[in-house]
């Protein structure tokens, strides 16, 4: 259901966002496509950062404690990670976090692990400031907004044990409506944060003269903090057409982002497009953390109806070549008609 | 309230929804809470503009710390120098005198822990954000609080320093937040100094931070062509600062494997 309907009738506008935002949870595919994203890039940022740790988050951080002392958050949060803590708190601590991001990767107690996972995350990346960038920020912000929402609708351990108690469900405590509501609110949240990220980005960018000379990229190419493959960028560099292309591509995909969504190829297009250069950045400049955090999030604005035939397709495939590590049945074709509760579970609907 | 299902089609069931008088309060106030956040958010990150100009306590107050964020990264224009954060150490040397080591990068072993490598650990970033931050406290200073940074301090604590600054005008929080980042950079570097040379502690520390810029557009096809040598920026002598022993031991027993 879509509140922007070409065909629909603009004075009916305000039910279809009543009912858009009251009926149903929205996304739910999208949704549980970042708490998996999500989960498995902090799960394997701790794990590259085992090695490191002591120096990046626990007490060979001590130096930047005068940073932590005059921040805004919040004192209860002086616990995590905190300044002067026993060796094997940290440890514990750091632990508990990558289990918690492999919890949030499988959906288990999602309603309680994503909240856990965010107050971990913020305790972590405040002990060290000069860690943090972009992506930090960004990750701290949607994680917020997925407490709100359901993200563990599909795709999840919740999914299957909802599904095996649908012959008995619970009364529920408050009105459906009431966690549609917040839900559809969280997908409002994350989509306006992704247009608002690649608007204010090009509006920065477009003030610029290496970017508006379309040599930008070629200068991001030359530093040394990120040359994550200077044997490759050290190629690419003197291609003139290559570098222009990158830059003006860089600038337009960003500022046209929000209204290439609204034109179902288009939108394709355009999340080809960004997904590839959050790739290339991420790959060429060693920006991997935070190009992830951005794809994951931009896995809101798939349409549920390809999110479906994905699943489908890929249930079929793991059925045909692995068919004694699936725990449950395949989809039959046509699979339209109606979902298997085992592979769809939608404990809300009657 | 009810909920009902619109028939079984090749698409799955559309709910209708007949909302009540709660529904639709809820759903007011959720409609505005989402635009006045939606308008801090904008407003905190748009270029500067009389908007946010005009909103800004409000706005940072409601932004930070939670929905803090910038992305002003590569904008206007992309960086186009190298930063790189150095070190030396004064020690007695036992005849009365002074020895004075050569000068250490140590930017440079924090930016190879990003090279070749699909998910880079991420303290490489470190360094570069400690000179920006470092360097945006030192802009703040003015002419004369900048000159006297260069001055040698050979004294215990910073408090004559500080006096100092002060002296030369500016106000108490801009120098309290230049100090601040001197001294992270120092403990920082000390850390560093005393990994180089773990058998000894120095007397005295100096720090520099040093900007290259890196070989211009149109020399891009030129394969003789080197950077600019690079630009420095000093400080005077300081006393080292130690963190705890524990501090100590975690940063040099993990930098001198940056260092292999």
């Amino acid at each position: 259901m879509s509140v922007l309907d070409a065909k629909a009738d603009w004075r009916a506008l305000p039910g279809r966002l009543e009912q858009w935002l009251l009926a149903d949870k929205r996304v739910s595919y999208g949704i549980a496509g970042v708490r998996i994203g999500f989960g498995l890039i902090l799960a394997v940022s701790l794990l590259v950062d085992f090695r490191h740790r002591h120096l990046a988050w626990g007490a060979g951080r001590d130096w930047a404690q005068v940073r932590v002392d005059t921040d805004l958050w919040p004192d209860f949060l002086n616990g995590l990670f905190g300044y002067g803590q026993a060796p094997w708190v940290f440890e514990l601590q750091y632990l508990v976090l990558i289990v918690l991001s492999v919890l949030m990767v499988l959906g288990y107690r999602a309603r309680l692990v994503v909240p856990l996972v965010l107050i971990g995350y913020i305790g972590l990346t405040r002990a060290n400031p000069f860690i943090s960038d972009g992506g930090v920020h960004l990750f701290r912000i949607a994680l917020l907004y997925l407490c709100f929402a359901d993200t563990s609708r599909r795709w999840s351990l919740d999914a299957r044990r909802r599904a095996r108690r649908q012959g008995k469900p619970k009364q529920p405590l408050v009105p459906e409506w009431l966690p549609n509501l917040l839900h559809n609110a969280a997908v409002v949240l994350l989509a306006y944060q992704m247009i608002v990220i690649y608007i204010a980005s090009s509006m920065y960018k477009i003030q610029g003269n290496l970017w508006y000379e379309g040599v930008a990229v070629y200068y991001v190419f030359q530093l040394e903090e990120y040359a994550a493959w200077p044997e490759i960028t050290d190629i690419l560099s003197p291609m003139s057409l290559l570098i222009g292309i990158l830059t003006y591509a860089t600038i337009y995909i960003q500022l046209f982002f929000p209204f290439l969504l609204l034109n179902r190829w288009t939108r394709r297009m355009a999340l080809i497009a960004v997904t590839g250069m959050h790739l290339g950045i991420g790959l060429f400049m060693g920006l991997m953390h935070f190009s992830l955090i951005m794809i994951a999030i931009d896995a809101v604005f798939i349409r549920e109806s390809t999110y479906r035939t994905f699943t489908r397709w890929l249930l079929r495939t793991a059925a045909k070549h692995w068919p004694s590590w699936m725990p449950f049945d395949a989809p039959k074709s046509p699979p339209e008609t109606k979902a298997k509760p085992e592979l769809d579970p939608d404990p809300v609907r009657s | 309230m009810s909920l009902r299902d619109k028939g079984m089609s090749k698409k799955p069931a559309r709910r209708v929804l007949r909302p009540s008088a709660a529904a639709r309060v809820s759903l007011a106030l959720v409609l505005v809470l989402l635009g006045v956040h939606a308008f801090a958010t904008f407003g905190r990150v748009a270029p500067n503009n009389p908007i946010s100009a005009a909103y800004y306590e409000p706005v940072s107050g409601h932004m930070e710390p939670m929905f803090a964020q910038a992305w002003s990264i590569f904008a206007p224009n992309p960086q186009y120098v190298d930063l790189r954060l150095w070190v030396r150490a004064s020690y007695d040397d036992g005849n009365g005198g002074e020895e004075v080591t050569e000068w250490f990068d140590f930017s440079g072993a924090f930016y190879t822990q990003v090279r070749h490598r699909l998910v880079p650990p991420r303290h490489w970033r470190i360094v570069s954000t400690l000179y920006r931050n470092h360097y945006n406290a030192w802009d703040a200073l003015n002419a004369d609080q900048k000159s006297l940074v260069i001055d040698d301090y050979r004294h215990d604590g910073f408090d004559e320093l500080q006096t100092d600054l002060m002296d030369a005008g500016g106000t108490l929080s801009t120098v309290e937040h230049y100090l601040r980042y001197e001294q992270m950079f120092l403990e920082f570097a000390t850390n560093v100094q005393l990994t180089l040379e773990p058998d000894r502690e120095p007397d005295w520390i100096q720090v520099r931070t040093s900007s290259q810029e890196v070989v211009p557009y149109s020399q891009r096809h030129n394969d003789e062509a080197e950077p600019d040598d690079p630009f420095f920026r000093e400080k005077g002598w300081r006393p080292p600062i130690y963190g705890s022993e524990r501090s100590r031991e975690v940063f040099t027993t993990q930098f001198e494997r940056y260092l292999e």
